[in-house]
């Protein structure tokens, strides 16, 4: 758990394009949209194995605070043996595995309706029609947040 | 530069030769501060365009608008009476110091009656410089303009010398507008020296790469090609974006003129008010929106961040009941525990056996430490959580707020856009053809208007992918130069100089933010102290943009400039303005005079208050243009109160109908003045 600086965090290469496309237009870098497809993956509660892995960005520009969360998760996968998050590499490489999940969630879930016609396999984002994106996006997650929010109060209220 | 002099003579409505002597501000902390008053028509823009004129030979001021230049005669009318139909010789001189060099600027016009109609005719410009040592020089004409441009770029003009009711208009500049403010500002600042190395090294490395495009073969050419397209291509978007901004401008011209033909047609001006009102409010709610759609992208992370909080709160209790019950830190490290149990004796030595209960309560103590570096990495971790924990009601909060702000944004857009329509028809509905033509004419420039703005959107785009696409052909490139092994020396030189330039851009990209920020920084501390409490507890921080446009964000760190009142947008202007007068003379003082034109009449007691008290400090000389009703007793008093007053001109109509500047000693001035409490 060093928040280790020197790893080349990766991505699906077939994502590539679309990672260029949604930097800048829904996020200012990569390492903060990868922790955004990272948290769908793990909500969706998949992981899914880059098919051909294609380096996407450095560790070093991973905040503490998604860090943080990548060792939440990583805990939870390893029914909390720290030694799990002794080795950062392995960290990363099962948050790539959500993230990989989770930018196929937002494909399918919201993506859709932005994408250029044409080539399925390597999705494009047809950025003159995503102007009102952020908003979309924005609503998108904080929608999902608040129905967990609402499952977990009454669940909790079940509970008691 | 600092103001000695200015003589006007058959100049306007001032007849014969007139004098105006500046308080020059001696030595830093003298009187720098001179009021020229008079009542609304006597002059005082006279003197404004006076100062103009003599610098820049510009007869025409923005205030101006529409008047045609038929009507803005220079030369003195009852001169032109009095000389019987002889010509009349208009004079303005100006007496300045520059940079240690005196300068004695005059520029005269001949005018002569005509029939009706009055003609000028530039009869001398004259420009004499004395350095530090005496020697005077006369500057050859052909080079006054550009003399008069190095001491005060014409592009940065206004914010110097300025009409105290346009100001504001600082804030509201144009694309067009502030591209031109920028470049001077940019001059002033002295941030464009790293522009022309720049341009040098790029023409270098096209050239170079030019010559290596027709010595290379196979991947390399092909990369040398599609880099070649790629810049053309962003040089043909540059080109078309300017192109598409002059024609915004000219139909945003155009639609300017067809509202003020609407004017002029009875019956319809309610109409034509409400929609102008209307339709500033549009432009302010289209501007916060896309101002709050651009700071959503800040709060996508957190948004993502929030679907891991269960999974957060879970490690930070697991880790945190560790933590209560003592296991991390372990109160027995694992080492001690592993060295007991090998050597099997206990610490207070007595033999400890397999089976027996104390073997069995260390093997537990075993099970329950973990290493102590993983047990440092948990103690860590918990405190990380602890923050992130934390901070989710916060941030969950705050993405509430924005996307109901922009919600409620929405709804005013299309609220106004249905009324405008409804205004448009009531208008083009009208009894009057001519007032329906021309409502027609109107509504067919805004549809131009609005395919423009989508083309300049769609070019923006082009060159934004262009640009990304430019950096994975550099990329390309330098694999491909690797693959093939080129190591000449054309090769080497193309490589370097490449380097070099995208270092100076790095550079200069840093360096313009750096100075933006500072800019910013000083503009902030300057407005919190000249705003009024009640606007100080909400405008919190004025922001520079990349075109040096200006943000003002609220208390909430929101942007807050379409809502601002005339007065605080004003008082905002001239914050921005010292703060660049500040950062020109690199935190000093910059010799560089603030020539205000009425600039108090939409501001409240406080604000000025704040600016009599404050200007002169960071003015190196400040000349007031005042009306009656802006300068009276309580502004007097404020003004004697900084100790900066130094002279005070009172413009009073002469027999003739002419005006007469006339000096009055500053004691003598509370009785000229009226007795009022300001208001704003």
């Amino acid at each position: 758990m060093s928040m280790d600086t020197q790893i080349r965090v990766r991505t699906d290469a077939r994502h590539g394009q679309l990672y260029n496309d949604l930097k800048n237009v829904v996020v200012g870098e990569f390492h903060e949209l990868f922790f955004v497809c990272a948290c769908l993956g793990y909500r969706a509660k998949k992981r899914v194995q880059l098919a051909k892995p294609a380096d996407r960005f450095w560790s070093s520009t991973i905040t503490p605070r998604e860090w943080s969360s990548y060792y939440a998760m990583t805990l939870e996968a390893a029914k909390f043996d720290y030694q799990a998050i002794s080795d950062d590499k392995r960290v990363t490489g099962l948050v790539e595995e959500y993230a990989n999940a989770g930018m196929q969630v937002l494909l399918s879930e919201l993506l859709h309706e932005y994408l250029l016609p044409g080539n399925r396999e390597t999705p494009q984002l047809d950025v003159r029609s995503s102007t009102e994106l952020p908003k979309h996006f924005l609503h998108f997650l904080y929608d999902q947040a608040v129905a967990d929010d609402e499952i977990a109060t009454n669940e909790t209220r079940a509970a008691g | 530069m600092i103001l000695h002099s200015l003589a006007l003579t058959n100049f306007r409505q001032f007849r014969g030769e007139q004098k105006i002597v500046f308080a020059e501000g001696a030595g830093g902390t003298g009187p720098n501060v001179t009021v020229i008053f008079g009542e609304n028509g006597r002059g005082k823009t006279g003197v404004f365009r006076g100062l103009m004129f003599a610098l820049y030979g510009e007869r025409r001021l923005t205030q101006d608008g529409d008047v045609p230049d038929t009507e803005l005669q220079l030369v003195n009318t009852a001169a032109l009476e009095a000389n019987g139909g002889k010509p009349v010789r208009t004079l303005v001189e100006l007496d300045f110091t520059h940079r240690g060099n005196r300068y004695l600027l005059r520029r005269a016009i001949e005018g002569v009656r005509d029939a009706d109609r009055v003609l000028e005719e530039l009869d001398e410009v004259y420009l004499q410089r004395t350095d530090p040592h005496g020697n005077t020089k006369v500057v050859n004409v052909a080079d006054v303009g550009r003399t008069v441009q190095t001491v005060l770029d014409p592009r940065v003009r206004e914010y110097f010398l300025f009409d105290g009711e346009k100001i504001e208009r600082l804030t509201r500049a144009s694309i067009e507008q502030r591209h031109e403010i920028s470049r001077g500002i940019r001059n002033l600042l002295s941030v464009d020296a790293l522009d022309g190395a720049i341009k040098a090294s790029a023409k270098l490395v096209r050239s170079l790469d030019g010559q290596l495009a027709t010595q290379s073969t196979g991947e390399l050419a092909r990369c040398f090609r599609r880099l070649r397209e790629n810049e053309d291509a962003q040089e043909k978007a540059r080109g078309d974006l300017e192109t598409l901004a002059e024609e915004t401008n000219r139909a945003r011209t155009e639609k300017t003129k067809v509202d003020q033909e609407l004017d002029k047609i009875g019956g319809i001006r309610h109409l034509l008010e409400t929609r102008h009102q209307k339709e500033l409010d549009l432009a302010g709610f289209r501007q916060q929106s896309s101002d709050l759609l651009a700071g959503m992208k800040q709060y996508v992370v957190r948004a993502a961040g929030l679907l891991v909080a269960p999974c957060v709160d879970r490690a930070f209790a697991h880790i945190d009941k560790q933590k209560q019950r003592g296991e991390i830190p372990s109160e027995i490290r694992r080492d001690l525990i592993e060295r007991l149990l090998e050597e099997h004796r206990c610490i207070c030595g007595r033999e400890l056996r397999e089976g027996t209960k104390p073997h069995a309560a260390i093997l537990e103590w075993q099970a329950r430490t973990s290493e102590v570096s993983l047990q440092d990495a948990a103690l860590n971790l918990w405190r990380h959580l602890s923050e992130v924990h934390h901070r989710a009601a916060d941030d969950a909060a705050q993405i509430e707020k924005c996307l109901l702000q922009y919600g409620l944004l929405r709804n005013r857009i299309e609220t106004l856009q249905r009324e405008l329509e409804a205004l448009g028809a009531q208008i083009s509905g009208s009894e009057r053809q001519d007032a329906s033509r021309l409502e027609a004419h109107r509504e067919r420039i805004e549809e131009k208007l609005r395919n423009l703005e989508a083309q300049s959107l769609n070019q923006q785009q082009t060159l934004s992918e262009l640009l990304t696409q430019n950096e994975q052909l550099k990329a390309q490139l330098e694999e491909e130069r690797r693959k093939s092994a080129r190591s000449d020396e054309l090769s080497r030189r193309a490589f370097l100089i490449r380097e070099t330039r995208d270092a100076l851009q790095e550079t200069f990209a840093s360096f313009t933010q750096e100075v933006r920020d500072h800019l910013g920084q000083l503009a902030t501390g300057l407005f919190r102290e000249l705003l009024d409490a009640e606007s100080r507890a909400n405008l919190r921080t004025i922001i520079v943009n990349e075109d040096y446009s200006l943000q003002v964000l609220d208390r909430w760190g929101q942007p807050f400039l379409a809502n601002i009142s005339a007065g605080q947008r004003q008082v905002m202007s001239i914050a921005f303005i010292a703060a660049l007068a500040k950062a020109a003379a690199r935190d000093t003082r910059l010799e560089m005079p603030l020539f205000m034109d009425t600039p108090f009449g939409r501001l409240s007691a406080e604000h000025r208050q704040n600016l009599i008290a404050k200007i002169p400090e960071f003015a190196a000389q400040w000349v007031l243009l005042a009306t009656d009703t802006e300068f009276r007793r309580q502004e007097a008093q404020w003004l004697k109160a900084s100790g900066r007053w130094g002279r005070f001109y009172r413009l009073r109509p002469a027999r003739d109908g002419a005006t007469k500047i006339e000096e009055v000693d500053i004691k003598a001035v509370p009785a000229l003045l009226r007795d009022e409490a300001s208001s704003s």
